[in-house]
């Protein structure tokens, strides 16, 4: 009896941690959003002021390009997620099918790549990118999400593949399935919720993306929604945090919707045997 | 057919009869070598110049200096101890509630659809704004943690967390953690899933424990996840920096100045780029090594396992 | 063999499947990828650059000094529509960083609006524009010691069109409650008289001054020219040599002392960052505020919402009332092809009835003899801003301008230094020990 009671309040309590931990913030931020710059300095924190003050959000909204930055990364980071993969596909299920050692040396070395720190290689990358004159371009900065992005998601792909056995693709070709049947009725189905999670790792990697688009971008109408609200911000710690909370918020719907979207997919128990190193 | 060819038609997988798949997979994995694999082996040998950025882009081959030069930086040398406790720190405590949520959320109780959308919360900020976020909600004047610790006279009400040398580096794993929660959960539920209810509802009639059925069902049944989802995770959490150079820039003191930051001060902020290329060598080999060994180890145990 | 035949046609069939698979899978991606391409494509070259355009990049935030900004731009605009300017917004933490690439890559801007020890790299490394005879005719009315902090090797690389002293703020009604008067002496108080005050106004409920301590080493610096301190010699001829005397340990002894034995500053003080010192202030907590001007356009907001009265007492005073340049300022790229007109709209922006709005809208001092009349006459009325601009012409150039690794040790050795210091973690010899050994270990 007396577990029951323990467990359930330990319980309990990890569940109010989380509410707090996670949401605690969120909540946070929207009061920010509706605090008048004066009582965000204030000593004595509240969460909500006594008058909501609405302006930031029209602040927010004047900020100039702000609509269009949010545009910019919606267009550039589905774009860069697309490519992806499309071209992540083919490649991860050859490193996952094929034992040859060539091969696994080199998806090792992709990987080993990865952990090499980024910064040294943006300079390098981006002369290359000026010599390609595709400096300050949209599909530029594409082509530099799909560079940094496609290793890792061959790395992920190839565990999702590998989760699939391959005796199924063989007991199909056995049944006299054609290969475009063996892709489309066996291995997509299963693929399909890895890919998703591909796509949603990829996507939000896209997004929330600051350096590169800070150096590759230098128009206005071209810029990202991470540089735009960067823009609110002042030197030492200062800035416009009410107009700031306020774009965050309006920044922070369309996303969650899209995991809200994401989320309805792996409800579905698709992803039986679709995770494994 | 003979037996004989049966294997031989075995061994000859599917993919391999398929001479499609590796010519329209080799451009595209020659295409990553290329574009991921070269430049980053070019940047090493940066490592072994003593280049420096300019207008005139001036270098001289000095050898092994720059790899003496930074085993003898104590401030690199200390970045390393903190950053391997930063990224383990983060990473374990954010496999730990990563792991918590999931299975509260695969209860299936009436929290589990709130816990799932604020599970995944974190993911919608870019890492800029969550510093925001938590340098106000650390605030030490007008944030409600603060307040709050004051409210219950706990120590470090009145200063700041982020300024102070003893709890800095504590408070920027917390919220370093708090980042990485959604990958996390989203994989151990994912994995989750993939032990079928039977299984599961075979373990009440057996009169498990939660706690046993945790230990001797869930963690193993995960093993392979969790150790790729730690590897990867170690990796991403030593190279990152936005975070804690957004919210202590490496101080007070030192006390948060992770290897990733010294290496982007070193090559953008003072220009040294032959220098910071043999840095980020080290710390390539470094994780290299150790997470080989990780990955050796746990191999080896899955197999006598 | 069976196997080898099945093979052969496999190959066959191979190239047929290749087309199917392509055909199926691929198609509707593919398509919607290049339809998106095609319409990103397409429209980025309609926003194709001007042939004439001057890129001018400001990470200025403030409403106020944006508006200021753009009007120029506009009016600018409007009589040279040859050629135009673009406004390019920055932030101040990143722009660093873009402008590194972007010189690296030879992508900069024309313009760009930073501050003079950022740009000492960028010149380090022959980036900027030789500026000293494009700005000229805006000599005379700048300061000699901005002049100079904004020059590397003796020539201009930055007009320096605005700077901020550090100053103490006062709580009007404080001090009127516990019956103190607030200094005017116009001569400035010295730091003695400074530490007699924060003591006085200390009480068991409220202390003196609130002094965001978390990253103390621009403010020490700055205010060690109060002391003649020199830190740096022989910065003409190679590599210059730091050396801590009595002269730049002044300012931090005396804060030190004020913490640890008057305690008359708040010791929340210690870690907080400049930034977040404004909130005790404003809530009563102390009675006085030692800040970068800049707090001044927070007050006018707080006067004007709670009522809250403040003002600024006379420059601190050590030896002199002296305070390291460390200004904002203009440069032109060295690759630009339009200087000349890059260089007539900076003289153009700098017009007393714009730079003067830039200035009261980022709360900082501006360095022509014409916008400071300006601005003094719209401020008349509030007695800290007087003071403020009254102390503008106190700005001397510090050594430290001229190292170009002085940023470097700046951020490596001194602020970790001085915030273990502050913290009463180190020592004083320590201090001066891991100060001179770090310049020397400097690479």
């Amino acid at each position: 009896m007396i577990k029951t009671v323990i467990s359930k309040i330990s319980i309990g309590a990890l569940v109010a941690f989380f509410f707090l931990f996670l949401g605690g913030p969120f909540v946070w931020l929207l009061g920010m959003s509706v605090k008048p710059p004066i009582d965000i300095l204030s000593y004595e924190p509240r969460i909500f002021p006594k008058k909501f003050y609405f302006q930031n959000y029209s602040d927010a909204l004047e900020k100039s390009g702000i609509i269009q930055a949010f545009f910019n990364s919606f267009v550039i980071a589905t774009i860069s997620t697309l490519i992806i993969l499309m071209l992540a596909v083919t490649p991860s299920y050859f490193f996952a099918r094929n034992k040859g050692i060539l091969t696994k040396s080199v998806s090792i070395w992709i990987l080993v790549s990865q952990i090499f720190p980024l910064s040294l290689l943006v300079i390098p990358i981006f002369l290359t990118m000026q010599r390609l004159n595709l400096i300050n371009t949209r599909p530029g900065l594409i082509l530099i999400y799909i560079i940094i992005n496609l290793p890792f998601a061959l790395w992920l792909l190839r565990g999702f593949v590998l989760s699939i056995p391959s005796e199924l693709e063989e007991a199909a070709q056995i049944d006299g399935a054609t290969f475009t049947q063996v892709i489309r009725k066996v291995i997509f189905p299963l693929l399909a919720p890895g890919l998703i999670v591909v796509a949603s790792f990829t996507f939000i990697n896209v997004w929330n993306e600051f350096f590169f688009a800070l150096v590759i971008l230098s128009d206005p109408e071209k810029s990202t929604l991470p540089l735009k609200l960067a823009q609110f911000l002042g030197a030492e710690g200062r800035g416009l945090f009410g107009a700031l909370a306020a774009a965050t918020t309006m920044a922070i719907i369309p996303s969650l919707a899209l995991f809200a979207l994401i989320q309805k997919r792996f409800s579905d128990n698709f992803l039986a045997g679709a995770v494994k190193g | 057919m003979s037996r004989s060819d049966h294997k031989r038609r075995r061994e000859k997988s599917f993919f391999v009869r398929e001479p499609l798949i590796a010519i329209m997979a080799a451009p595209l994995i020659l295409g990553v070598l290329i574009v991921s694999v070269i430049p980053t082996l070019l940047a090493s040998l940066i490592a072994f110049t003593d280049l420096e950025l300019g207008l005139n882009l001036r270098w001289n081959f000095v050898g092994l200096q720059n790899f003496f030069d930074a085993f003898t930086d104590s401030l690199f040398l200390s970045s390393f101890k903190i950053g391997s406790i930063w990224a383990l720190s983060v990473t374990i405590l954010s496999m730990v509630l990563g792991f918590a949520l999931a299975l509260l959320i695969e209860r299936r109780k009436w929290y589990s659809p709130v816990l799932k959308i604020l599970g995944v919360f974190p993911w919608a900020l870019s890492p800029v704004i969550v510093a925001i976020i938590w340098e106000i909600l650390l605030n030490p004047n007008s944030g409600p943690i603060n307040g709050w610790l004051r409210k219950f006279k706990l120590p470090g009400g009145n200063i700041n967390l982020l300024g102070d040398f003893n709890f800095a580096l504590p408070t920027v794993i917390v919220i370093g953690a708090w980042i990485g929660i959604p990958v996390m959960t989203v994989t151990f539920m994912a994995s989750l899933k993939t032990i079928s209810r039977e299984t599961i509802e075979a373990s009440f009639i057996d009169g498990a424990t939660s706690f046993q059925r945790m230990r001797f069902l869930l963690i193993p049944h995960m093993r392979p996840i969790i150790t790729a989802l730690f590897s990867l995770n170690i990796i991403w959490n030593f190279n990152s920096f936005g975070l804690v150079y957004v919210l202590t820039s490496g101080g007070p003191g030192g006390r948060t100045y992770v290897p990733a930051l010294f290496v982007y001060d070193e090559s953008f902020k003072y220009g040294h780029f032959g220098y910071a290329s043999a840095m980020g060598l080290i710390i390539t080999v470094a994780l290299v090594v150790v997470l080989g060994i990780y990955v050796f180890a746990r191999n080896r145990n899955e197999v006598e396992a | 063999m069976t196997g080898n035949k099945q093979h052969e046609t496999g190959k066959v069939k191979t190239m047929k499947k290749l087309l199917q698979v392509l055909g199926k899978i691929r198609t509707p991606f593919v398509a919607a990828a290049s339809v998106l391409a095609l319409v990103l494509g397409v429209t980025a070259p309609l926003q194709a650059k001007a042939a004439n355009e001057i890129t001018f990049v400001s990470p200025a935030w403030i409403p106020g000094t944006v508006t200021a900004i753009k009007d120029a731009i506009t009016a600018w605009n409007k009589a040279n529509p040859n050629t135009p300017v673009k406004l390019i917004p920055g932030d101040w933490d990143s722009l660093g960083d873009q402008l590194t690439t972007q010189f690296a890559s030879k992508t900069a801007p024309d313009v760009i609006m930073f501050d003079s020890i950022s740009i000492r790299d960028y010149a380090k490394r022959g980036y900027l524009a030789d500026l000293t005879s494009l700005m000229r005719p805006l000599q005379s009315q700048i300061p000699v010691g901005e002049w100079k902090a904004s020059s590397y090797n003796g020539r201009l690389v930055g007009v320096p069109f605005l700077d901020q002293t550090y100053v103490v703020f006062a709580n009007v009604d404080m001090f009127k409650k516990a019956g103190v008067a607030i200094p005017t002496n116009p001569g400035g108080i010295t730091w003695d008289e400074f530490a007699a005050l924060a003591k006085k106004m200390t009480t068991p409920t409220s202390y003196g001054l609130t002094y965001g301590l978390l990253k103390p080493a621009s403010s020490f610096m700055i205010m060690s020219s109060n002391f003649g301190a020199q830190w740096f010699r022989g910065y003409t001829t190679g590599r210059a040599s730091l050396r801590v005397t009595q002269s730049e340990l002044e300012v931090p002894l005396r804060v030190y002392d004020m913490v640890y034995k008057d305690k008359s500053i708040d010791p929340a003080s210690l870690t907080i960052s400049a930034g977040a010192s404004l909130a005790p202030f404003l809530a009563g907590k102390t009675s006085m505020l030692l800040m970068g001007s800049y707090a001044a356009s927070d007050l006018d907001v707080a006067a004007k919402e709670k009522g809250f009265n403040w003002t600024v007492l006379p420059l601190l005073k050590g030896t002199s009332q002296g305070q390291g340049a460390n200004p904002q300022t203009f440069s032109i790229n060295a690759l630009s092809t339009k200087k000349k007109d890059a260089a007539r709209f900076i003289q153009f922006l700098m017009q007393g009835k714009y730079l003067s709005k830039i200035a009261l809208g980022d709360g900082l001092v501006p360095l022509t003899s014409d916008a400071l009349k300006a601005g003094i006459e719209a401020k008349k009325d509030s007695p800290g801003w007087s003071q403020i601009f009254a102390d503008g012409g106190n700005f001397t150039l510090a050594p430290f301008a001229f190292v170009p690794e002085f940023a470097q040790w700046k951020s490596t050795v001194l602020q970790p230094s001085l915030q273990q210091f502050i913290q009463n973690k180190i020592t004083k010899e320590e201090l001066v020990k891991r100060l001179e050994d770090g310049w020397k270990n400097l690479r």
